[in-house]
This record gives C-alpha cells, structure tokens and sequence, in this order.
C-alpha cells in the first residue's frame, strides 16, 4: 500500500513514503524546494544595504524643504545633480515624487555612496521601488560606469564615476518611490532582497556624519548658540557633537538678522555683527574666536549654523 | 555629469592676513576673495578646515597665515606676537593694593557712620 505524500511544516519537503523510500522523482523535488525554502530564508537577512537614506517614506530632511528643485542637496545625502533641466523633488506622506524639469529633458538625483575602495570590482545591485513601475534593478561592477532605463524611458538607474548612484527621471511624468537600496552581490526584482528600512534614528546619526545644522526651516532667535562676552578676556564659543563628522566639515554660521550669514546676533542691542566665519575646526565640533574688542563685554550673542561634510 | 572640480578661495585682510578659506562649493560672491588653488576632494571641496595645516589662528585667536603674491604662508611668530594685545589686568591681589582697598573702605564706612549718628541724633531731619 502506498501512503498518502506528507510535508515538513516548516520548508514543506515531501517527507517520503516508507514503502517506497527510493523514489528518485520525490528525492528532486525535495532539492528543488530545499534549495528555494533557503533561498527564500535569507533573503533580507544575507545582504545589507550600502546606501544612506534610502526608505522615501520617511527620509532624514535637515533641511526642511518639502520640494527641491535647485540644484544641490535635498534629503540628506541625495542631491539634484547637474541636469539637462533641474527637476523636482517632493515629499509626499510614504514617498517621495520625482519629475523632469521639461518634456525630452531629465533630472538626476544622486546619493554620492561612501563605500571601501575594496568594493570596487564587485558585483552589486542597485534597485528602486517606483509605484507606478515596480521594483527597477540595474546590476554593475562597483567602479565601473553602467545604466539601464525602464521600458518607457522615463526611470534610468545610472551608476557613473566611481561611487555616484542616480536616479534619473526624464519627461514631466511624475515618478513617485518609496525606497531605494544598494545590495552587494547580484539579483533581479524577483530575487532582490526584502527592503528592511534601518530606522530613523539609525539614518539620522548616519546623516548627521555628513550633515547637520542648528534649525529647522529658516534661523530664529529659538534654539540658538548662545554665550556672554566676557569682561577681560578674548572669547571662544565652541559648539561640540556626540557623533563625529565625516571630515572636519565646512561651517557657515548665521544669525536671523538683517546680514544673516557670516554674522552672529547681539541679542542685548537686537543686532547682527558680521564675522568672518569659525576659525577653530574639527570633526567634533567648531569654535569662533572674538577678540576682547569686537563684542560688548556683558552682552548676550547667538547664532545658527550649518555643518557639511558632504560629498 | 557633474564637475566635481573645486577652487579654493581665502580672504586676506588689508595687512595680507588670511581671515576666512572656503571653496566654490559654498561661496556665493567671491568678491574680496583671492582664488589660490583648485582640484578635487575634501581638501578642495571642504577646503575651510581641511586645506591649511593648522588652525586659522592661534590659541590667542592670532591669525597664522598670510597671503603673499597669490600664495599662502605662515607668519612669523614675531609678526603674530606684535598682533597680541594681552588682557586688561585683573586687581592683583597683593598686600599692598590690599591695604589701600581697606584703608578707603574704612574711610567710607566712618563717613556713613558720621551720618547715621547726626540723624539719630535728631541734629538733622531726615526727608524721609
């Protein structure tokens, strides 16, 4: 008598027939759903992300903006990149919106990737999952410049000049994402791992290597560096940050006067002092050198900044 | 695509002392500005920190560096000294300043003194 054909729970591999222990049909099956029950319990846990980021349903945006259409940074570490015509950048509620700045025109978007030179040579897969086309993958050799456009033309995954990974949209069609990611090693849309977001505050300390500043949206008098002008003595503000940067990063200080940046506020007379900028830099923090005579002894100063080290 | 070539710009005061460096990437008007090199990566693109090997100015807030015919050199610890103006000095402690300081205290408190007795006595009304 032959039984009926029983599974494992877990992988669901036929279990064989004790009366018939050698059917060869059975053992290949079994391979076969060995082989794509593994497949399929790793993906997402075996590859991890390269790029910074990536989940567009809540990006890291220091900036503030709710569109770009400039060209330079936008989210963090992605910026709207040289262009036939700049586009425009949106963020929605779970995504963002990317458009070309004109019909037959396109618009990139970047994330300059920060990777190990011992990455270059290897197989890697640059992916985006777009709303109205479904996940796009480009396949490349890290370090060596390829692209691929979706069928339509209007999504062209590019990967340029050593480490540059972009986004273009061409035409005035509005393309809207809602991740991005860079795997190494190489799949298709079918295979790709599942996307598994870091978090917003694993992605914040990340940005924040090659980013910061002191406000949201426009400088105010509200969450300012803030100090006294000594009676006797020169005076050194100094601004220090848990995380490093990247590099000793660029600094532009502002106040939310009438000269705004390059200029701190006098907060006893309601008045900008223009300076020159910070003179004391490194990867964790900045200082502002005064000498006794620029400020009024007694009196209260503050300013705003922004910190880049961006690529 | 992109040029990623960057031009590194200081700000020499009108004695030649480098007040400010930054680069294209984040200058807007480079008026007053002197252009001094160029090229790629973070000491080109993040040139205000990375470019000079050291600070901007010294522990005293001293600018170290000055700029002659286009090019950037430091400056002399003579030159930098000659910048300092050391603190206005505080009281400095000493038995001598010490004594003055009690001698005109005492004369004060004797002078208030005076004037309390006068009133209590009743010689002279207070407006009170």
């Amino acid at each position: 008598m032959i039984m009926a054909t029983t599974y494992t729970p877990l992988l669901e591999l036929p279990k064989h027939d004790p009366t018939d222990p050698f059917d060869i049909t059975k053992i290949n099956e079994g391979f076969d759903l060995i082989d794509a029950g593994v497949a399929r319990a790793y993906r997402g846990k075996a590859a991890h992300d390269l790029l910074d980021n990536d989940d567009f349903s809540n990006p890291v945006n220091q900036r503030g903006q709710t569109t770009y259409s400039a060209s330079g940074y936008t989210i963090d570490r992605w910026k709207i990149s040289h262009a036939s015509a700049l586009g425009t950048l949106t963020i929605n509620n779970n995504s963002i919106s990317l458009v070309g700045g004109a019909a037959n025109a396109y618009s990139n978007f970047v994330q300059i990737a920060n990777l190990s030179a011992a990455m270059i040579g290897k197989a890697m897969t640059f992916a985006v999952n777009c709303a109205e086309l479904g996940i796009v993958v480009l396949n490349l050799i890290y370090g060596t410049n390829k692209q691929i456009s979706t069928s339509d033309g209007t999504i062209t995954l590019i990967h340029y000049d050593g480490n540059n990974f972009y986004i273009r949209v061409s035409g005035t069609t509005a393309r809207t994402f809602y991740w991005a990611a860079l795997y190494e090693g190489t799949y298709t849309a079918d295979t790709l791992p599942e996307y598994q977001p870091k978090g917003y505050a694993v992605e914040l300390a990340e940005c924040q290597r090659y980013y910061r500043q002191s406000y949201t949206g426009e400088p105010s008098a509200y969450g300012a560096v803030s100090f006294i002008a000594p009676e006797s003595s020169a005076t050194v503000p100094v601004v220090n940050w848990d995380t490093p940067m990247r590099i000793t990063p660029t600094v532009t200080v502002m106040s939310w006067g009438d000269i705004g940046e390059n200029a701190i506020r006098d907060w006893s007379r309601s008045a900008d002092v223009a300076i020159n900028g910070p003179t004391y830099f490194n990867r964790n923090g900045f200082g502002i050198s005064f000498n006794r005579e620029s400020l009024t002894a007694g009196n209260i100063y503050a300013f705003h900044y922004t910190a880049s080290a961006d690529l | 695509m992109e040029d990623m070539n960057y031009k590194v710009y200081v700000l020499p005061d009108d004695t030649g002392r480098i007040t400010a460096i930054n680069s294209s990437a984040f200058l807007t008007n480079v008026s007053g500005w002197t252009k001094i090199d160029e090229g790629h990566g973070d000491r080109y693109h993040h040139a205000q920190g990375n470019y000079l090997p050291g600070p901007l100015v010294d522990m005293r807030g001293i600018y170290r560096y000055k700029l002659v015919d286009s090019q950037v050199m430091e400056r002399t610890q003579e030159e930098m000294d000659a910048d300092y103006t050391p603190p206005v000095a505080a009281p400095d402690g000493s038995m001598e300043s010490l004594v003055a300081e009690v001698a005109a205290l005492k004369e004060s408190n004797a002078q208030l003194q005076e004037a309390l007795d006068l009133l209590l006595s009743g010689e002279v009304e207070s407006d009170g």
